[in-house]
């Protein structure tokens, strides 16, 4: 039996489905995550660390992950769990309706979050503003 | 001793299937999924039930209650309690203090109370002489003669040109 990955509107299923990395749930890992890889994380446990992807990569956050004093840095983010720190996702931010965020974020192509999702933050478009009103 | 003895362990006949990688990771990333939806799809659910209860539900159970309340007040037979009738009761009599020795024997009862005669409290009746006063004070207010003019008292407004 095949499940499919949670239903996106931005992040690709098959980044979702090429996930390399994975903290379980109950699991809890304090330290700092860094490729220079196009792969990916999902967090179904507890991390107290820096996430860093130097070029491509997909940061999961699943329903039950919590994300502490991070600084998340990746082409893709997904969130449906809890993140306490600063996000920064260079293709598309994706923000569910069970997600909690704490802190900023800042993308620079694509944001979906939905009305149900909690934001305590400041949520930055770091594309050029003219270039987007121009077209 | 037997343990001794079998201190070395044989090899398996058959070798035990080790998971492939890829295999592996997947299946912890379905299960992993089907766990995702089923808890964001709950606390998504208790999301919306408490925001809905906070927009509607709390206003709609204080209207309810208002209404309530008033539908109560304006009929109150039913806010009142059903009044049972009430049993005969043996009411016993006061006691009677006992009789000082030095207070004579022959002291007076107590009167008891008897209710008032009809004739001593008449029924209300119609006074004549309010129809006389009546009749003189629609006369005064009939009357329209001219009132007298009005003279100014103002000094100051007297003397402007």
């Amino acid at each position: 039996m095949s499940t499919n990955p949670a239903t996106t509107r931005l992040v690709p299923t098959e980044r979702l489905s090429a996930i390399t990395s994975l903290i379980a749930e109950g699991a809890e890992f304090d330290g700092n995550f860094q490729t220079s890889r196009d792969q990916g994380i999902k967090i179904d446990g507890r991390l107290k660390g820096n996430i860093t992807f130097e070029s491509g990569g997909t940061v999961h956050v699943g329903a039950t992950g919590v994300i502490e004093n991070t600084r998340i840095e990746a082409d893709y983010v997904f969130i449906e769990g809890k993140i306490i720190g600063t996000v920064i996702a260079r293709k598309a931010l994706e923000i569910t309706g069970s997600a909690t965020m704490i802190g900023d974020a800042s993308y620079d192509e694509l944001i979906d979050m939905h009305p149900r999702a909690r934001v305590r933050g400041k949520i930055e478009y770091r594309g050029d503003i003219d270039a987007a009103a121009s077209n | 001793m037997p343990w001794l003895s079998s201190s070395k362990t044989k090899p398996p006949d058959a070798p035990a299937t080790v998971p492939d990688t890829s295999v592996l990771r997947s299946t912890a990333l379905q299960a992993s999924w089907r766990r995702d939806r089923w808890v964001g799809r709950r606390r998504v659910a208790l999301r919306w039930s408490l925001y809905y209860l906070g927009r509607y539900g709390l206003p709609g159970l204080l209207l309810l209650s208002m209404g309530l309340f008033v539908w109560l007040r304006i009929v109150p037979w039913l806010a009142a309690p059903t009044l049972q009738p009430v049993a005969s009761v043996a009411i016993a009599p006061p006691p009677v203090p006992a009789a000082a020795p030095d207070q004579p024997a022959s002291s007076p009862a107590p009167e008891a109370l008897v209710p008032a005669s009809p004739e001593a409290d008449p029924p209300l009746r119609l006074e004549r002489q309010w129809a006389a006063v009546s009749a003189r004070l629609i006369s005064v207010q009939e009357d329209d003669s001219p009132a007298p003019p009005l003279k100014s008292d103002n000094a100051l407004h007297s003397q402007e040109p």
